[in-house]
Parts: C-alpha cells; sequence; structure tokens
C-alpha cells in the first residue's frame, strides 16, 4: 500500500467493523475502495426498512453527500482489514474530468435515482394524473394577462399554441395573441375563459375518481378454461408454463437502435459498457492512462452509495419506462422483458417485477407486435390473477385484439376491466376503446 | 468557466422580463448562466413566487436532460443575461468537450437528489405540527452558519412553510401559533426564531421511527 500519492490523495487503513463515517455525519470526503470490505447502511424513506449495501474494492462511495455537501446519507462500516483512498472534492474533481465515461455513468446513475425520487414526491403530493400541462400552460397566460404583464402572456399564448394548436383553449389563446400585438390590451386584459387560475386543481374533465393506489382490482371471473378458448385460435397456444431464464442477465447497450429517440437516449444511458443485471454495480472500463499502476490499485470507477448503483430493477425499469415515454416502444418492450426474465429481480422489488412484464406487453402491442404481447400478457394473467397490475393486463388483452382486429375477441375483455372497481384511468381507457368498437 | 466558443454556438441574450421557459411548457434544453440574473418562479395560489435565482456559474432546465417532461417552473431573466443553451441531443458531444460542465451536473443532480430525498422525508410525517417541525430542521440544516445548539433564526414566513410541508394555510398557521404560545419559537415579521432546533430533530426522528414500527 502506498502513501501519499498523487497530490493530496492519501490513503487509509481501518480495522474490522470500524466506521468510516456515520449517516448524518457532515460530509467532506470522496472515497474509494482499495481492499477489503466497506458495508453501506441506510434506511428505505417510505418504508423504513434497513438496506445493506456492499462496496466492492475499486468502487467510489460518499460521493453525492460530498460532491452536494449534504450530511451523509448512510453508514459506511468497514468488514475485515481496509484499505480506501480519501480523496477532497478537489481531488476528486480532477480525477474524474480525465475521464468522461465515468461522469456520464455517474450522472445517469444519478438522474435515475433522481427521476425516482421525484416521481415518489409528486406521488405522496398525489399530484400524479391531476394536472393537464396544456390547461396549467394557458392558464399562466391567463395569470400574466391578468397582472398586465402582456409580454409574458404572449409567450405563453404562443407556446400553447405551439404545443397545442388543438386545444381546448386554442380559439382563446389566438384571440388573446391577437390582441396583444395588436396593442389592444383591453382586450386580452378581459373575456377570460373560464379557465381557474393558475395552481388551483381542476376537477377532472369526465367526473371520474382520480385513481386510488390502494384498492385492488376486482379479481377477473374469466376461468382458465374460459380464458384459453379465447386466447387460443387466431394467435396459437399462448398458454403452457412462462419460462424465466435462470443464468445471470446482461444488458448491452444496442448499437443496431433504429428509431432516431431510441438511438439518442441509448447513447445517453449506455457507454458501451455492458451492465450485469443482478442488482450489482455496473462494469466500467478502466481509469486508464497508468493511474491504476500508479495508485496500484485495479479501479473499475465504479460507485456505490444510498440507493445502490447502476444495475438493480429500479434503474433498469426506470430506463425501459423512459424508452416508453418516448415513443421507444420496441425497444422499452424489450427491456422490460429482460426485466421479466431475471427472477432475482422478483426477489428485489415484486411490484416492479410484475409492472415491468404488463408494459412489457403494453410496448409490444404499441409497436406493432401483437402475438408477442399477448403471449406476455396471458402469461402474466395467468399467473396473477388478482394482482395489482391485472386490470391494466386485461385492457392490454382487449386493446391487443382491438389492434390485431378481433373485435369479437377484443370485447369480453374490455367489458370486463370497464366494469371493474375502483373506476379509474384504466376504466376510462377501457370505455373509450368500447365506443370506439361499437 | 466554459470557453467562450460556447458563446458563439449556443449563447442566447435575454433582456429583463424575458421568459427563457414557462412552467408547464415541454422541456428538452438545459441551461448554464454565462453572465446575469434569472429567476425561477412558480405562480401558487394566483402569486408568482421566487423559489430561486440563478447566477453565473449555475445550471437550470437540466431535468431536461433525462426526459421531455413540462418544465417544473418559469425561468424568466431578471437581468440582462446571456445563457448557454444545450439540446438534450447536444449532451454527449457536450460533454466529451466540456468536463467543466459535466461535473457542475454531477454537482447539481447531488444537491438535486438531496433537497428531493429531504422534502420526501418531510412530506411522509403524518402530522401538520411534526411536519411544520421538519421544515424547520430542514431550513437549519441546509445553512451551514448557524449554530444549531443554539437559538437560530430562519429567514422564512408561514406561506414557506405551508408549501414546503404541502399542508393548508389553516394548519400551518395552527401548528405555528401552537409552538409559538409554547414558547418553542418566536414569528417576528418574515423571521422564524426558533429557541432549540434540535429538540425538533429529535422529536422528529423518535416519531418518525413510530410511524414505521406501525
Amino acid at each position: 500500500m502506498s502513501s501519499g500519492m498523487t497530490s493530496g490523495i492519501t490513503s487509509r487503513s481501518y480495522k474490522s467493523g470500524s466506521i468510516v463515517y456515520f449517516e448524518g455525519d457532515k460530509s467532506e470526503f470522496v472515497y474509494i475502495l482499495k481492499s477489503g470490505k466497506v458495508i453501506l447502511t441506510y434506511l428505505k424513506l417510505e418504508s423504513g426498512e434497513e438496506v445493506k449495501e456492499d462496496v466492492k474494492p475499486g468502487e467510489f462511495f460518499g460521493v453525492k453527500s460530498a460532491l452536494g455537501k449534504y450530511p451523509r446519507e448512510e453508514t459506511a462500516q468497514t468488514i475485515g482489514e481496509t484499505s480506501v483512498l480519501v480523496l477532497k472534492q478537489a481531488d476528486f474533481e480532477r480525477y474524474v474530468l480525465g475521464n468522461v465515461a465515468v461522469v456520464k455513468k455517474m450522472l445517469r446513475v444519478f438522474s435515475n435515482q433522481l427521476r425516482r425520487v421525484g416521481k415518489a414526491v409528486r406521488e405522496v403530493l398525489g399530484e400524479t394524473n391531476l394536472v393537464d400541462p396544456a390547461n396549467e400552460l394557458f392558464k399562466i397566460g391567463e395569470y400574466y394577462s391578468r397582472n398586465g404583464k402582456y409580454q409574458q402572456a404572449l409567450y405563453a399564448y404562443k407556446r400553447y399554441m405551439e404545443y397545442y394548436p388543438d386545444g381546448r383553449y386554442a380559439r382563446d389563446a389566438m384571440t388573446k395573441i391577437k390582441s396583444i400585438e395588436k396593442g389592444d390590451y383591453a382586450a386580452a386584459s378581459y373575456g377570460m375563459s373560464e379557465a381557474a387560475a393558475p395552481g388551483e386543481v381542476e376537477t377532472a374533465d369526465e367526473g371520474f375518481t382520480p385513481p386510488s393506489s390502494f384498492d385492488e382490482p376486482e379479481a377477473p371471473d374469466l376461468g382458465s378454461t374460459d380464458f384459453d378458448a379465447e386466447a387460443g385460435g387466431d394467435f396459437g397456444d399462448l398458454g403452457g408454463e412462462p419460462s424465466f431464464a435462470e443464468d445471470s442477465f446482461s444488458f448491452e447497450s444496442s448499437s443496431n437502435e433504429t428509431t432516431e429517440l431510441g438511438a439518442e437516449m441509448n447513447s445517453f444511458l449506455s457507454d458501451d459498457d455492458g451492465i450485469s443485471g443482478t442488482g450489482a454495480g455496473a462494469d466500467i472500463e478502466d481509469f486508464g492512462s497508468g493511474l491504476d499502476d500508479d495508485l496500484d490499485i485495479d479501479l473499475d470507477n465504479d460507485f456505490a452509495g444510498a440507493d445502490g448503483s447502476g444495475g438493480g430493477i429500479e434503474d433498469l425499469f426506470g430506463a425501459a419506462e423512459s424508452l416508453m415515454k418516448k415513443g421507444s416502444f420496441a425497444e422499452a418492450a424489450e427491456q422490460f422483458e429482460d426485466i421479466s426474465r431475471n427472477s432475482a429481480f422478483e426477489m428485489d422489488d415484486a411490484r416492479l417485477f410484475q409492472r415491468a412484464q404488463v408494459l412489457a406487453g403494453s410496448c409490444y402491442r404499441s409497436a406493432g407486435d401483437n402475438k408477442k404481447a399477448l403471449t406476455i400478457l396471458s402469461q402474466f394473467i395467468k399467473a396473477n390473477p388478482s394482482a395489482k397490475d391485472t386490470k391494466q393486463a386485461l385492457l392490454e388483452v382487449g386493446l391487443a385484439y382491438q389492434s390485431a382486429g378481433q373485435v369479437d375477441k377484443a370485447s369480453p375483455y374490455l367489458k370486463k376491466v370497464a366494469s371493474m372497481t375502483p373506476r379509474d384511468d384504466i376504466t376510462q381507457q377501457a370505455v373509450g376503446a368500447l365506443r370506439q368498437i361499437k | 468557466m466554459l470557453d467562450d466558443r460556447f458563446l458563439d454556438k449556443f449563447g442566447v441574450e435575454y433582456s429583463p422580463g424575458d421568459i427563457i421557459f414557462c412552467e408547464f411548457e415541454p422541456g428538452d434544453a438545459f441551461y448554464f448562466v454565462h453572465s446575469g440574473k434569472i429567476g425561477i418562479v412558480k405562480i401558487i395560489n394566483s402569486k408568482e413566487k421566487t423559489m430561486d435565482v440563478m447566477k453565473e456559474g449555475d445550471v437550470f432546465g437540466e431535468m431536461a436532460i433525462l426526459e421531455a417532461e413540462p418544465r417544473s417552473a418559469t425561468a424568466i431573466a431578471l437581468a440582462r443575461s446571456k445563457v448557454l443553451k444545450f439540446h438534450r441531443d447536444n449532451f454527449d458531444a457536450l460533454l466529451a468537450g466540456n468536463k467543466d460542465l459535466a461535473y457542475r451536473l454531477l454537482v447539481v443532480f447531488s444537491k438535486r437528489i438531496y433537497d428531493a430525498k429531504r422534502r420526501l422525508m418531510i412530506l411522509l410525517l403524518n402530522e401538520p405540527m411534526l411536519k411544520v417541525m421538519d421544515v424547520m430542521c430542514m431550513l437549519a440544516e441546509s445553512n451551514p452558519s448557524l449554530d444549531l445548539h443554539h437559538q437560530i433564526t430562519l429567514e422564512t414566513n408561514q406561506q414557506e412553510i405551508c408549501n414546503w410541508a404541502a399542508i393548508s394555510m389553516e394548519e400551518a398557521q395552527n401548528a405555528l401559533k401552537q409552538l409559538a404560545n409554547t414558547g418553542k419559537i418566536e414569528i417576528v415579521s418574515n423571521r422564524i426564531l426558533v429557541k432549540n432546533v434540535l429538540d425538533f430533530q429529535r422529536l422528529v426522528n423518535s416519531r418518525r421511527k413510530q410511524i414505521f414500527s406501525k
């Protein structure tokens, strides 16, 4: 073990069971584990359950809290004789600036974490589906008009027209734009539409109650024989036991991405590195340029920390979800399917695991591969007749049959979904689809 | 600082009052302040509230790097400003050419993650009083110049506390009144004096453990 190496970076040794830092400590340094083992312990925010994570040699830890200058998010304790590198913030900065791949990987992991926490916050606030950005954007224009800030109002109305030319308030927005540009401010301020003030929650348009996440959907009473009869026919035999690959799961970034959006997202997410998907950290290429030799360690440029590193189910799910939101359905479908094939993930997060299956089916349907969609969805429904996501799975089956032009097969599923309580988003979709069929 | 070459390619100028982007617009670009001042505002209860002010060297709109979600706030130029506008598509090329920015983004994300987690911790408490106490703890923690072992002054008001805790104004006022009546805090115009914030911390932490053990 060498000490006092590259400008300011020092090495520190610990006996077994020592504490490198306690959760809540003021943070100063970024650490790299050289040898031995460190365990990070923290409590999950929403459930309070304790989580323990391993740091492997070559991995960074304590990064976020040191960079953000906030209290440590976890307690770091050594197991066995352990040796770490201690970096001040300036050292860390210099260290990683020489390697863009590391920064990109960290950014990717951080952004996934940020997305997840942001989502959790929005859910607790009940903000998920209640606001329509189109309406809110228009209301912002109204707010500025009302307060005599016409330049700002103009910006908001123009943007509204740009993104939502067929929007509910399109005519109003056009009128307001013309008034302001003509200098007729009075007209812009008067004749307010019935839009509520910005920040006020608008009641849902169609009078249905927002989804309540704690109600279980009614168990479908499609008996298994009924189901097989439905699922058979044109799509062949969709029954049979689902098969899950038991081996460790490798998520290679595809370089054959055909859709533009997918390629863009792909290149952001990947560094041409494979990520092992058993919940362990990502493997990254070496730091390069002999630094390894200087420091006498083999750096994997990986890092751990509260909420884990890059390859867990949550991160993979988040990545697939992003693709789905961007419309890269084929790619998203494959990634969701990959998640659903790794039974290790089921232990990590059963709910996400189930959702991944249903979303895989949904994305295949959106991508036009109804056969695959039905295969996955029917397997799911068979295995989980009364899970939270079963209602959506049934809807997707109905929609898949509908896309395939098999209205007679689609109907019973859509009708079933439409009749299941609670009445929510999914109910509305079923009702809408049924209307189209008639 | 960022290379001035970037100014030609990515620089955009704004006059005071210009909107850079509006809340609820889909976002696909993020910004770096080269000079000037940008206000980040939201319209809450029919009032424009300033959430933050971005100055030279700050990054804003960075959530657009991840996906085209609607903007969570409006960015308005408060002074003549020059910003560098980066599109999500340029991101890779940008990182390769500008490690300074990449590192800065890491710092920004680290801070945002912490802020969001801290906020979530407050929101997960089950009583308005606890939430109000935790908001004050959070504000105290984020001010390094405060010595938490003594009485501290928080530059905040009822409205802000109400927003952070996501409770009704009435609930916020009741809780604050109760704390003032029992001598735990003193409300002075736009400030709140907290006699012993460590007590709040202890109470909130122990109640938080109770919530989980249910």
